[in-house]
């Protein structure tokens, strides 16, 4: 799913200070799964912002409303009925929902409440860890499942670095597990480590955002 | 045959015992900053390593550096690091490094923009990197610009570029049975000489080494082993607990601690690593390293007896 | 949700308590419960762990000064690890408070058992005191 997570509240108190009437929108998908905006993170923040607010002297009204997901025009349409009534939303889905729903009241502010950081599992229940980057061009069946883009801190191609910590862990983060140090011990499981002595050639990252805005046509899907 | 021709290649053809020392950059664009520790290090070792924002901290760029130390006399060994810049800018830089005259270049991944932001300073960890293609991509890059006259694309370069191409090894770090092959893919890649992450532990190390002699490495590639100066026992400490692939044997901390002069200590140490360093078979030099104290490396280098240099 | 009507200045401290841990000859409290000086307003829960951080903040952003909840004791809970997962949700919610500049003082737990109306409300009254230091809600009056 993508990851998403809360802005600081001194950041959405600074921005909400000029508005009275405000829409906090959720998205029951991806940001649920990761409790940053679903229904629940929704009903939490709307009283949180009230409160932080009036700390500051401003007195708001939050208006609360949770849609399946913010990046389906069916579902964004849902929030019509209750922009009249807001002069802005905090749309807690991922930046795609956001853009939608900014797309769709282009006269209304439209703020995000979250910071979307990564494409991540949810490992064990409250441990989101990022799997995927997105990068366009897939390696997995040559690294024994573990991603090598969007798991090491340098994206090798021809890991590790020397800067694999004891027991296996990254150099820049005790916590994260060195994905070539995981890669190398799934390949000497398998009985295919020679796999992993061929030298890989430098990745085409083109495929994916660095070789512009993505945009995908299907003409077998076009209207 | 010759690859590129440098003092430290023609050193090693020769079987000399070859000693390279580490030339921190400085955090301004002093040229006088550079010529002083040149002054300092002249005649003292067959190449001199320039670091490349190593930790991530900015300093005056490695060609720049590389290029002073050069003018005044020392033939750098520039370092490449694949955090900052792409393949474009690398392989540009690569030209542009070959035309001031550099004939070395020693590849690595570098250190992750976190590590910038560390004691006093704040570095930048909230930089964008680039690792756009890894430090055995870049042996490649070199390798074929060197030998085949074209850049990574496929599109020729004007003329070949021939560099004496460097790899780094870290023999201790786990995967520990996976690091001897890493060494193999980079010699494979194009690396003709190699030097360690530092070593503590000649012991150890010199089993790593029997293993690279095994699988044929070590006529392969000249392998210069990493001795890092320790300071103290704090640092041999801190050194053990913090750096990957960094392993100091209890008995040398204890030593250190035991030691009335700690600095002095420290030079004597290195006298002894290097020594050991010279009578392990397949390792052909010494690769010195003083954190922002090379002055006291040239003494150390003269009772290691390794002074004057050969001529080539 | 528990109601807290407005009605001026004094205190009122929400106690929102676990049914299990509560004498079973207990009368189930709702309030609110008039005295010395405060306003006591009681829910009951089949398990404190049904609280969730938005439910402890809307009862004080609706003008709550205390919010206490009573869980059982660790170890005896009916749903196994329910009241640890509460403890866990409200120190979420405190922090959260501690953001909102709200003090994180006004929400907390207590464990007990067997615990009976006249328990229940001494542990009300018992947050006066660090509410008194904390100062009024000053989301009072802007009820719904």
């Amino acid at each position: 799913m993508i990851i998403a997570e809360w802005k600081p509240l001194p950041e959405l108190v600074e921005i909400l200070k000029g508005h009275t009437n405000v829409l906090v929108a959720g998205c029951a998908t991806c940001v649920a799964e990761c409790a940053a905006g679903g229904e629940r993170e929704v009903e939490t923040l709307a009283p949180l912002l009230k409160m932080a607010l009036k700390n500051e002297g401003c007195t708001i009204n939050v208006l609360t409303r949770t849609v399946e997901r913010q990046c389906e025009w069916e579902f964004v349409e849902e929030l019509a009925e209750m922009t009249p009534k807001v002069d802005a939303i905090v749309s807690l889905a991922c930046g795609i929902g956001i853009q939608a729903v900014a797309e769709r009241f282009p006269d209304l502010a439209v703020y995000p409440g979250v910071n979307t950081t990564a494409l991540a599992i949810r490992q064990e229940p409250g441990l989101w860890i990022a799997r995927c980057a997105a990068c366009g061009d897939c390696v997995l069946g040559e690294t024994f499942g573990f991603c090598p883009v969007a798991r090491c801190a340098k994206s090798l191609s021809n890991g590790p670095c020397g800067g694999t910590r004891k027991e296996g862990k990254c150099e820049i983060d005790e916590n994260i597990d060195c994905v070539w140090f995981q890669i190398y011990e799934r390949a000497k499981a398998r009985g295919k480590v020679e796999q992993l002595l061929k030298v890989r050639k430098p990745r085409n990252w083109s495929n994916s955002g660095h070789g512009g805005p993505k945009r995908v046509v299907r003409e077998d899907l076009r209207p | 045959m010759m690859k590129a021709g440098s003092k430290l290649e023609k050193t090693l053809r020769a079987g000399h015992f070859a000693v390279t020392v580490e030339v921190g950059p400085p955090r301004g664009p002093n040229p006088e900053d550079v010529l002083r520790k040149a002054q300092q290090l002249k005649g003292v070792a067959d190449g001199y390593n320039v670091t490349d924002n190593q930790t991530a901290v900015v300093r005056m760029s490695s060609i720049a550096g590389a290029r002073l130390l050069q003018e005044a006399g020392c033939e750098p060994i520039m370092q490449m690091t694949c955090r900052d810049r792409n393949r474009i800018a690398l392989q540009s830089d690569l030209l542009g490094a070959w035309a001031l005259g550099m004939r070395n270049c020693l590849c690595l991944s570098g250190d992750h923009q976190k590590a910038g932001a560390s004691g006093k300073l704040k570095g930048h960890p909230g930089a964008k990197n680039v690792f756009d293609v890894d430090s055995i991509q870049l042996i490649s890059i070199l390798k074929e610009m060197r030998d085949a006259g074209v850049l990574e694309s496929g599109d020729p370069i004007s003329q070949p570029t021939p560099f004496f191409i460097g790899a780094v090894w870290t023999p201790l770090a786990p995967p520990e049975e996976f690091r001897i092959l890493r060494l193999a893919k980079k010699i494979e890649a194009g690396a003709d000489f190699i030097q360690t992450q530092a070593v503590f532990d000649m012991k150890r190390f010199a089993t790593a080494v029997a293993s690279a002699h095994d699988k044929g490495l070590t006529t392969k590639a000249s392998i210069l082993v990493g001795i890092i100066v320790p300071k103290s026992a704090k640092m041999l400490e801190y050194m053990n607990a913090n750096v990957p692939g960094v392993e100091v044997p209890e008995g040398l901390i204890k030593r250190m601690a035991a030691a009335k002069d700690q600095r002095q200590e420290g030079y004597q140490i290195t006298v002894e690593l290097i020594q050991a360093a010279r009578n392990i078979p397949g390792v052909k030099g010494v690769h010195l390293q003083a954190i922002e104290s090379e002055e006291v490396l040239p003494e150390i280098i003269r009772s290691a007896g390794l002074l004057p240099r050969p001529q080539v | 949700m528990v109601d807290v009507k407005q009605t001026g200045n004094t205190p009122r401290i929400v106690v929102v308590y676990c049914r299990n841990a509560v004498s079973s000859a207990a009368e189930l409290l709702e309030g609110p419960y008039t005295a010395k000086g405060y306003h006591a307003y009681f829910a009951a829960l089949p398990c404190s762990s049904k609280i969730e951080p938005s439910y402890l903040l809307k009862i004080i952003a609706d003008g709550a000064d205390g919010l206490l909840v009573v869980a059982c004791p660790e170890g005896h809970c009916r749903n196994l690890v329910g009241n640890v997962r509460a403890e866990k949700r409200i120190n979420y919610a405190r922090s959260l408070l501690n953001k909102a500049k709200m003090g994180a003082e006004r929400l907390t737990l207590e464990r007990g058992e067997n615990l009976t109306e006249k328990d229940l409300l001494a542990l009300a009254q018992s947050r006066l005191g660090p509410l008194k230091i904390l100062g009024p809600n000053p989301m009072k009056g802007d009820g719904k």
